[in-house]
């Protein structure tokens, strides 16, 4: 019979671990892929990782013993058969992942490596531990993290309904065989797409676009036609990999921003193809483009017809785009300025704000989730996730700038305020929306 | 020439004029964010029309740091 800690004070171990957590974690280990983990077992881990987890936040040595049981509990789980039934599993992964995440980034973590022993081994196993979220959590809960893991529900309906996928299906003679197949599609959908996308990209880079550049002269209509062409071929693009089975997504408000100007519209960057998703819904919109991709010579012809904004000293983006957004256009701009990850609180450059504020614009504040999450920086395009991933983005209605910075009218402390809005909106979503 | 940059850091960015010292860790103790500085250039370049090439400005960590970027 397992006996529970008391909140607060894990009893431990002289590995410093919490009793429960080692001799649970031991025993899926011997048991491996056998049997099922029962239910009070992992409702136990969980239990345990978050009494941990109050006493994990404030000195490094806490925090390091905290992520090395996450960590092994998280490559316990995650050697456990997959048909677990039951939200426990998934919660104590979560809880897991969230751990090693929170624990690696609030402390330094080269004296964490130090005294690990073993550098990596922080990474290496939260690595693992993040793996297997993919296995077991269940899709809605992947935007909710970090801020509530402390208040981690036990039992939840969405783990039940949710995640199908990697589980035991009812009827499926082969689970494991139609898992298998199914990703093994889904990776060679994606090697595809991205195949057919990048010889798209030299085909308009090397003929589409100077002819264009040749045969229109007028600067308005050939950036207006070169638009139309990208914006075309990044919809046929989401198309594709839509019909192959490859990801899936939904829009909700798009059809209310149809013939919205002068708009900056901002998102949150989780993935490689956010910005392929943006300009196909906006194929119109401005966009700065990286200094590395306009040096790319079919790159470089295509941001140049279409008369995209490059990324060059930092005042002239801020006056060109202020004056684009003044002039009508929309501009689109991931304020966070590279992909981030979804569990990781938000954090903005300061440009979005100033353009915003210089041109007095509206805001539009996209939010995108992708769950599972997948293509996410550092992460290669055959990492295809257990499940086929689902893209949300949601179109609230544009805000003109004053209301979010209290019409201030020093142009520095609105720059700041809206900063401030900005984040806070965010970041509320982040830890709030199911 | 330190006067002129004392007098934009206290009018445009509204610091307090006592916390202003040659060595002032502009970004740390006179909270000047990226905006700011990309401002400061600007207006840098406006007073004494020599450029500083914002590689140059990221190194810049403090007003005595500015003055030695414009005599060079």
């Amino acid at each position: 019979m397992l006996t529970l800690p008391a909140e607060g004070s894990p009893p431990k171990n002289r590995t410093g671990l919490p009793e429960g957590v080692v001799r649970t974690d031991e025993s899926f280990l011997r048991r491996k892929r056998s049997s099922n983990i029962s239910e009070p077992e992992t409702s136990f881990l969980t239990r345990s990782l978050q009494a941990l987890l109050c006493t994990a936040r404030d000195s490094p040595e806490d925090s390091r013993r905290a992520i090395q049981a996450c960590a092994t509990v998280g490559v316990a789980t995650a050697r456990a058969p997959r048909a677990t039934p039951g939200p426990t599993i998934s919660n104590a992964s979560r809880l897991a992942n969230d751990a090693a995440r929170s624990c690696a980034r609030s402390h330094d973590s080269a004296r964490l490596d130090g005294t690990l022993g073993r550098r990596g081994l922080v990474t290496t196993k939260a690595a693992q531990v993040n793996d297997l979220i993919e296995i077991t959590a269940p899709p809605r809960l992947q935007w909710q993290s970090m801020g509530t893991s402390s208040q981690l529900p036990t039992q939840t309906s969405t783990g039940i309904s949710g995640g199908t996928a990697g589980r035991l299906r009812p009827g499926s003679a082969f689970p494991g065989f139609r898992s298998w197949a199914d990703r093994s599609w889904r990776l060679l959908g994606t090697g595809l797409s991205f195949f057919t996308f990048g010889v798209g990209g030299l085909v308009l880079g090397a003929v589409v676009f100077p002819l264009c550049r040749a045969l229109i002269r007028k600067p308005e209509s050939r950036q207006r036609f070169a638009r139309r062409i990208i914006g075309g071929s990044f919809s046929a693009f989401v198309w594709m990999m839509k019909s192959l089975g490859v990801l899936s997504y939904e829009t909700r408000g798009l059809d209310k921003l149809a013939d919205v100007t002068g708009a900056l519209i901002i998102a949150n960057h989780p993935s490689l193809i956010d910005v392929v998703f943006l300009v196909s819904f906006f194929p119109q919109a401005d966009c700065i483009i990286k200094r590395g991709v306009t040096r790319n010579p079919f790159m470089h012809g295509a941001a140049r017809t279409a008369n995209y904004i490059s990324n060059s000293e930092p005042e002239e983006i801020l006056s060109s785009c202020t004056q684009r957004l003044r002039a009508g256009s929309n501009l689109i701009l991931f304020p966070e300025g590279t992909r981030r990850d979804q569990t990781e609180p938000i954090r903005f450059k300061m440009g979005a704000a100033a353009i915003a504020v210089r041109a007095q614009a509206r805001i539009v504040r996209i939010l995108i989730r992708c769950e599972p999450p997948t293509l996410r920086k550092n992460e290669a395009w055959y990492h295809i996730p257990r499940q086929r991933p689902h893209w949300t983005f949601e179109f609230p209605p544009p805000v003109p700038v004053e209301e979010l910075t209290g019409d201030e009218q020093n142009q520095r402390r609105a720059t700041r305020k809206l900063q401030k809005s900005l984040l806070g909106y965010y970041e509320y979503l982040r830890t709030h929306q199911k | 020439m330190y006067e002129a940059i004392k007098g934009v850091l206290v009018e445009q960015f509204e610091i307090e004029e006592s916390l202003v010292t040659r060595d002032a860790n502009l970004y740390e103790e006179l909270d000047i964010d990226s905006i700011d500085a990309v401002d400061l250039l600007v207006r840098l370049r406006e007073l004494t029309d020599k450029r500083i090439a914002p590689e140059d400005f990221q190194q810049v960590r403090t007003i005595d740091d500015i003055l030695d970027k414009l005599a060079t």
